[in-house]
Order: C-alpha cells, then structure tokens, then sequence
C-alpha cells in the first residue's frame, strides 16, 4: 500500500479557527477603509469556499482545479432566480445552492469514478467547461454572456443593506463563522476521520465497513455546496459577475489558497483566501508584474512549505513551548477509567462462528491465484493458514474479508455449536503491510474498528464514551501504552503499528478474527505479546481465528489446526502437529512442488 | 465534412504528439506536466523573437528555438521539480501547476502589446489535390513528422544504454533506483526531451493558432483528454489518444460551434473512462495488501 497523498491533515483545529475567527471579527472594527473592509469580507466569502476544498483536497487528499465552477454556479444561480425570476434574494440563494449540491452529486457521480491525477484533470475540465457555457452563446439569454450580470443587493428592514460596507462584512463574517466551526468540530467526529481513513487506502476503509466511494462523493457534494455558498456571498457584494471571475485562474486561485494556508487544517485555508484576495490589491504593481509575483509566491509555497502557513505557525507555538498547553486545550480526553482489559473486549464477544470456505476460485486475468480451495475453521479455534510465498494466502484472505469476489466458490459464517447469535455475525481482519492511518492518533485508529458497530452502539446510551474506552482497553490488551495512544499514526515504528491494526481488528469484538502475518518484522518478545493475546482473547470468548504466519514455531505454540496452501490449492489440512509434521508439507516449505499440484 | 475530418486528424496528430512528450514525462517521473502547453507557447515564442529580431532563417530559428525550450525545461526540473522531491507525485504535478501560471505571466509580458502574431510555417508548402480535395500542406507534413519524432524517440528507447535506462525507470522508478540508475540525471533529461518536444509541437501549432500567451491553455485540456483516454501510461494510447480527440472536435466544431465541441470531448472523455476506468490502453495498478 504505498498510495500517498499531497499534505497531512490534522486533527483538533478548532482552537486556531477559533483565534481566526475573532480576529476577522475585531478586523471589521479597524478603520480599514471602505476597499479595503471590501476585499476582507469577500475574502472571508471565498474561505467558505476553500474551507469546503480543505475538506476535498487536505482531509481527503484530492487536488480539484474545478470548485470555481461551482461558486460561478451559485453566483450566476442565485444572481439569474433572483433578477430574472424575481424569487427574493434569500430564497434565490438557497435555491441555487440546493441545485448546486443536486448538480454536483451528478456530476461526482460520474467524475469520482476517476481517481487521482484522472480526477484532477476531470476537474479542470469541469471549469472549461463551465466558463465556456458562461460566456458562450448557447446560455447567453440568462448569463449575459462575456458581459456579464448586475447582481441584486440586499437590503433588510428599509435601511441595512447588506450588499454593502460593515453589514456585508458581517454577513460574509458570520456565514464563514458557522461553516469554519462547523467544519472543525467534523474534523474531529466521525465523518473527519472516515475522510482521513479513504485517503489512506480504499482497501482498509473497505475492511473496516466503510464505502470509500460514498465517503468520496459525499465530501465532494459537501465541497461544492459550500462553493455555492460563497458564489452566493461573492454575488451579494460584488456587484456585477462575469464568467472569468469563475474561471481556471479562480480554481488554481481557489485551491491555492488552501494550500498556502495549509492543507487539512480549516483554520490555514480561511487565512490563505482572506491574504490572497485582500493582498494582491496591496502591493503596488503593475497587472502583469502582479502575476508573476503571485505566480513566483505560489510556486515558492508548493515547493517548500508542505504544511503552508498553518504548519508553519504550528511549528513556532511549539517553538516557544506553548505547543503542549495547546494540544492538551485542543483535545479534552477523559481520564483511564481503571478497569480497562481486555476482559471489556471478551465481555461483549459475538457468538463464536465458524468458516467455511468451499471450491474457492480466484484469477487475475491469466493469473490462477487460487484453484478450488475447501477448508473448515471451526468455531473457537486457533487455525493456521501457511504456504510459500505465492501460496495464494493473501487473495484466501481477501476473500474471505470480502475486498475480492472469487470466480467460483462459496464463503460463509456459521455458528454451529455456539448460542444462537444476536444478529452479529462478523468477521474482521488485519493487513500484512502498514495499514494504519497516518493521520489519524493510535487512538482513533482503533476506534476506527467499531465503525461497523455504529448502530448498535448508537442505540447503547453510553455508546459515546464506549467507543474511546473500549479502543483504550484494545490497545492495552494488545501491549500497546497510555503514553503512546495520542501519537499520530505515521510516527509507529512496523511492530508497533501491527500491534494497532491488531487492536483494531478485535475491539469490535468479531466472531472470527483474520490476521494477515501479524508477526512479520516483529521481534521475539513482541511475536510472544501476540501469541499471549490470541491465546487470551480465544480461551476467554471462544474467539475463532485464523492466522497467516511464516514462523512454524509459533504457529505450533498458537494454533489447533492448520491449512497448508501451494500454489492456490489445499496441500494439507488437519492439526497443527500433523500438518507440520508430515513429508509433503515440509517438501513445500523447502521449495519443492509436490507432484499433481502444479498446474 | 471530409474537410473536417482531415483537419480534425491533422490538428489531433499534434494532440496525440504533445501527449507523447507529456506520456514519456509521466512514465518516468509521475508526474503530470501541467505546465507542456505553456512550454510549447514558449517554443513558438522563441522561434518568432529569433527569426524576427535576430534574422535568422525560419528552420534555423525554430531549430535554436527548440533546444533553448529543452534548456528551459531543464531548468524548470532543476530550479522547481528536484528541490525537495521526496514528496508524492500529486505534490508534485501541483508544482507544475505553478510553473503553468509562472510561464503564463512572464510570456504575457515578454510578447505583450499586439498579440496574436502570425508565423509561418517553418515547413515547405506542399499542398496538393487529390480527388477533388485541397489537402493543406500540414496535412501531409503532420504524419511525416510524427513518425519521424515517434521513431526517433522508439529508436532511442530500443537502442541506446540511457534509452534502457529510461525504459527501467518508466516500469519501476523504485527497483531503477535501487539498481543504481541515476533517476535524478535520467528525470533530467526526461524533462529536457519532454520540453523540447513540446516546442516542436508549439512551433507547428503556430501558423494556425497564431502566437499569443495563451495560444496552447485550451489545447493542454484537448492533449490531456487524448492522454487520460489513451491509459496515461501508454505512449500509443496517447498518440491514439490526441488523435480521436482532433477527430470528435473538428467534426462537432464543424456541425455545430466551439462550445459544444468543448462539450463533446467533454462527454467522450467522461464515457470513455466510465467503461474503461484506466483508459483504452491504460494499466490496472493494483494495491498492495
């Protein structure tokens, strides 16, 4: 999994939007000047937009060079119902931004299909596209074309009118206000870290019962409803719209402003669009020397500063040794409660299951990776899954979790044996290589594991304050320490993040865990943690488990039985002894291929 | 409608020429080089301040003009791509997205007052008829040139120990690496061939788009549509690409206008990657799990 993404988004970002956000509201006390007080609050119009972009391109890891249209869309949408329909303004608005965010499911729909640079492109074209119909002719009885529209003002009670001056400041202010806090607090629930958790990798967001396409398409929908929002602020006071307003310029604009400000971090991205809009006018150059100053700026930005102005703010605070008052005022945590072990995970086990898997086929193209597999995990066993390398263990797994569909064959859960189950009948997995995610603490990657429970823990009245509790207890049963849950992800070292993915794989208490060489890289007083973890967890709850490993002698100490896989078939299936002991396995082990198992 | 078509494929060899340079960049850096079509403006510009101010002949100042764009790409590379370029490949393409709004501004200065300039072409008129129809000269020359570009290219790749290299480092930059070849130097000269075919191409555009800062800003979309519908990795898909690309546009542009040619490239683009998400010619990349 070596997918990596432009930037690293943070967590707990409301304290700085919060500092942002009173001084723009202080701001709007200086005498700054009639043109000046104008750029500001536009600026804040176009931080709704770039605040919306951050959730896309910093949380989510996508560039978009596209969101210009869809602020152009709510500029052009609202000015059009409200001049030509004559809907009042606010209604106009709200109409415009409501088809911006139909429009923009329809057209995500088709658009994220694309990934990445494919996506980016998508993007560009979008705006292409959209200023083409703007000024073409094709629209020109609504857009005016390259002329342009007049924009209605706004005026409440006879006398505010909030088209102009310090009341427009205000509204762009309090608009920006709510979208900005709003998206801070996001940052940090649920929805946040699904967007942190789809960047890292479609597979283990799938893994962990989280549709990566719908995390995708509702982040852009949200992205560019906000962008619809701003196009309604910009057209409030601009004035007057035409379509190079909206155009590439405006998107690469758009977006730069998020990465000046810092990608993945809310506060950076209003910050970045309030100084670019308001700055340019500043410097006193001609247009052309402008732009090349602009140009040369951005240039420098992407080049050296990954973490743009937030990081680098971010950086000096912990400087001057305020970084710790900052982050402990950041993150409020609830003290260890005392009785976590895992006794809190075995106590609300699921009914130990079964699996069977029977004539499994699977192929890559030319490729059979595996040849009508059949094999039995009993309920509450500790079963071994080995082979060569090539073996086919991994696709089995993938299978069997469920991220490949086999060609042939049937995988199913049973719970032969056991109490009737309470409708949860789960299976879940870790990853071979790092699969944690890198922005995301130890902490939230865990309970990251009870996504899928959701529901259930929703109707618990005490779900909130379970989840950290029972990812707490997951992370000390497997060895991992208080002092190490608040670190990101990215700052594990291997064994430790296998020893996460582990407490994310049992914390939702599964009725069959499934370890993908849960051992690899680890030393051996770390590989005896994991074996007194599986030991525990299978003895206190009958969890069934099934494990990939190279190490034979800790297969022996783990397991009850084993399947030795060869080249995408059963070599050999019964107890661990047996199956480790007999000549055809160890012939396999050495390299050799038995006879009538090649293709 | 015959004529369309014959333009739409002439002007789509060009696309499909363009996405080459781009395609071979990408194979070998990752890197999605926003910036081509600014490069090719510059090729054009270039050639013109040569052959006007400097009175050189057209083919002497295109040739010069060519190998000044290689030397720019070059500098690009060094000045802006190798500078902290432990980073990932989207970082990266976003850099050159700057140097595109660079390149804009200072050509928008250099060229200023009086844009567009006509420039002739650099090649002999040989238009003829043939059935009736007038085929312009770049209709002829176009192929000549694209398979003398394309093979010249092939025969480097097939024949020559950088073009094995570059081979190596457009399957597995990483494993190439490892193997000790000097990515840095090879990504160097990546840049510089890309550069420089993408002057050539800017100084055959020049006769019919005429010579303005933004001459190449709309094309660069056309190119990278051909590029993502031919795979993005695959050189052919991309010539492919750029061509079928050229063909859907002269034709809508004739039947109907330039927006809804827009659009139709738009449309194709999109429905080609919707059945085939990696492009016609484009290579499944799997995940490690």
């Amino acid at each position: 999994m070596s997918a990596k993404h432009i930037g690293r988004a943070h967590g707990s970002v409301w304290p700085a939007c919060l500092v942002v956000m009173v001084a723009l509201a202080l701001a709007g006390l200086l005498p700054l000047g009639p043109s000046l007080l104008f750029l500001v609050a536009t600026g804040m119009a176009w931080a709704v937009a770039a605040v919306g972009l951050d959730a896309f391109s910093g949380y989510l890891g996508q560039p978009s060079f596209g969101h210009a249209a869809f602020i152009g869309a709510g500029a052009y949408g609202s000015t059009i119902l409200a001049g030509r329909l004559h809907w009042s303004l606010p209604v106009a608005m709200l109409g415009a931004v409501v088809a911006v965010a139909g429009l923009s499911a329809l057209i995500g729909s088709v658009l994220l299909r694309l990934k990445e640079f494919g996506l980016v492109l998508g993007t560009f074209f979008l705006t292409f596209v959209s200023t083409s119909l703007l000024s073409g002719t094709l629209l020109a009885e609504w857009t005016g074309a390259a002329s342009g529209l007049q924009t209605p003002q706004l005026v409440l009670a006879g006398s505010i009118n909030l088209s102009d001056g310090v009341a427009y400041y205000y509204t762009c202010w309090a608009v920006l206000a709510i979208v900005a806090l709003m998206s801070a607090a996001l940052v940090d629930a649920t929805p946040g870290r699904l967007l942190r958790l789809v960047k890292r990798s479609d597979a283990v967001a799938r893994s962990l019962a989280v549709n990566p396409d719908r995390v995708r398409l509702a982040t852009f929908v949200w992205s560019a409803t906000l962008a619809a929002g701003a196009g309604c602020l910009i057209s409030l006071g601009a004035g007057y719209i035409s379509p190079e307003n909206f155009g590439v310029q405006a998107s690469i604009m758009l977006f730069a402003m998020v990465a000046v400000g810092g990608l993945g971090s809310i506060a950076g991205p209003v910050v970045g669009a309030v100084a670019l809009t308001a700055l340019p006018s500043q410097l006193q150059f001609a247009q052309t020397g402008q732009q090349v100053l602009f140009a040369s700026l951005l240039l420098i930005v992407f080049v050296a500063g990954r973490g743009g102005l937030y990081g680098a703010a971010n950086s000096l605070i912990h400087q001057f040794g305020l970084g710790l008052r900052w982050t402990r005022l950041a993150s409020r945590r609830p003290a260890l409660s005392g009785a976590e072990d895992i006794d809190i995970i075995t106590g609300d086990a699921a009914a130990p299951a079964g699996l069977d898997v029977e004539g499994v086929s699977l192929s890559y193209g030319g490729v059979h990776a595996l040849k009508g597999v059949t094999f039995s995990v009993e309920p509450g066993s500790v079963h071994a899954l080995v082979g060569p390398n090539g073996a086919g263990k991994t696709s089995l797994l993938n299978c069997v979790s469920g991220l490949e569909s086999p060609q042939s064959g049937s995988i199913s859960l049973n719970n032969r044996g056991g109490p009737e189950s309470d409708g949860r009948c789960t299976l879940h997995r870790t990853f071979q290589h790092q699969a944690l995610v890198p922005d995301l603490t130890v902490l939230e990657n865990v309970a990251l594991g009870l996504y899928r429970d959701r529901g259930r823990l929703r109707r618990d009245r005490s779900g909130a304050k379970i989840v950290p509790a029972r990812a707490r207890a997951a992370l000390i049963a497997v060895g991992v320490p208080p002092a190490r849950h608040h670190l990101a992800g990215s700052e594990l070292s291997m064994a430790e993040s296998k020893l996460v993915d582990l407490a994310r794989g049992l914390v939702g208490s599964p009725a069959v865990l499934v370890l993908d060489e849960p051992t690899a890289g680890l030393s051996a007083e770390e590989m005896g943690t994991i074996s007194d973890v599986i030991t525990h967890l299978n003895r206190r709850s009958g969890l069934t488990i099934l494990v990939v490993s190279h190490h034979v002698g800790w297969i022996r100490t783990v397991t009850h039985r084993a399947t030795v896989l060869v080249a995408g078939k059963v070599l050999a299936d019964g107890t661990t002894e047996d199956v480790l002991a007999s000549e055809e396995t160890r012939r396999a082990f050495l390299g050799e291929v038995p006879d009538g198992v090649a293709s | 409608m015959t004529s369309a078509i014959i333009t739409g494929i002439t002007v789509g060899l060009l696309y499909g020429l363009m996405g080459f340079a781009i395609v071979a960049l990408f194979k070998m850096t990752g890197v999605a080089n926003f910036a081509a079509g600014t490069t090719a403006t510059l090729g054009a510009t270039l050639a013109l301040k040569l052959s006007d101010q400097a009175n050189l002949n057209a083919l002497a100042a295109s040739a010069l003009a060519i190998l000044l764009t290689a030397g720019a790409g070059l500098m690009a590379y060094l000045l802006v791509m190798r500078v902290r370029d432990d980073v990932d490949h989207l970082s990266l393409t976003v850099r050159t997205v700057g140097l595109f709004l660079l390149g804009q501004a200072l050509l928008e200065i250099w060229l200023g007052q009086g844009q567009p300039f006509a420039f002739g072409s650099v090649l002999p008129d040989i238009s003829t008829t043939a059935a009736g129809l007038a085929i312009p000269s770049s209709t002829l020359w176009f192929p000549l040139v694209a398979v003398a570009v394309i093979g010249a290219f092939g025969l480097i790749f097939s024949h020559t120990r950088i073009g094995l290299l570059m081979r190596g480092l457009a399957a597995d930059a990483d494993t190439a690496g490892l193997l000790g070849a000097r990515t840095r130097l090879l990504a160097a000269v990546a840049w510089s061939l890309s550069s420089g075919l993408a002057a050539v191409v800017g100084i055959l555009a020049a006769p019919s788009r005429l010579i303005s800062s933004d001459m190449m800003t709309s094309w660069l979309l056309y190119v990278f549509a051909g590029v993502v519908i031919g795979g993005m990795t695959s050189l052919a898909g991309a010539v492919i690409g750029g061509v079928g690309v050229g063909l859907v546009q002269g034709v809508t542009y004739q039947l109907a206008s330039d927006e809804v040619a827009l659009l139709a490239v738009f449309a194709v683009f999109l429905l080609t990657l919707l059945v085939r998400p990696h492009g016609l010619f484009g290579a499944m990349v799997g995940e490690r799990l």
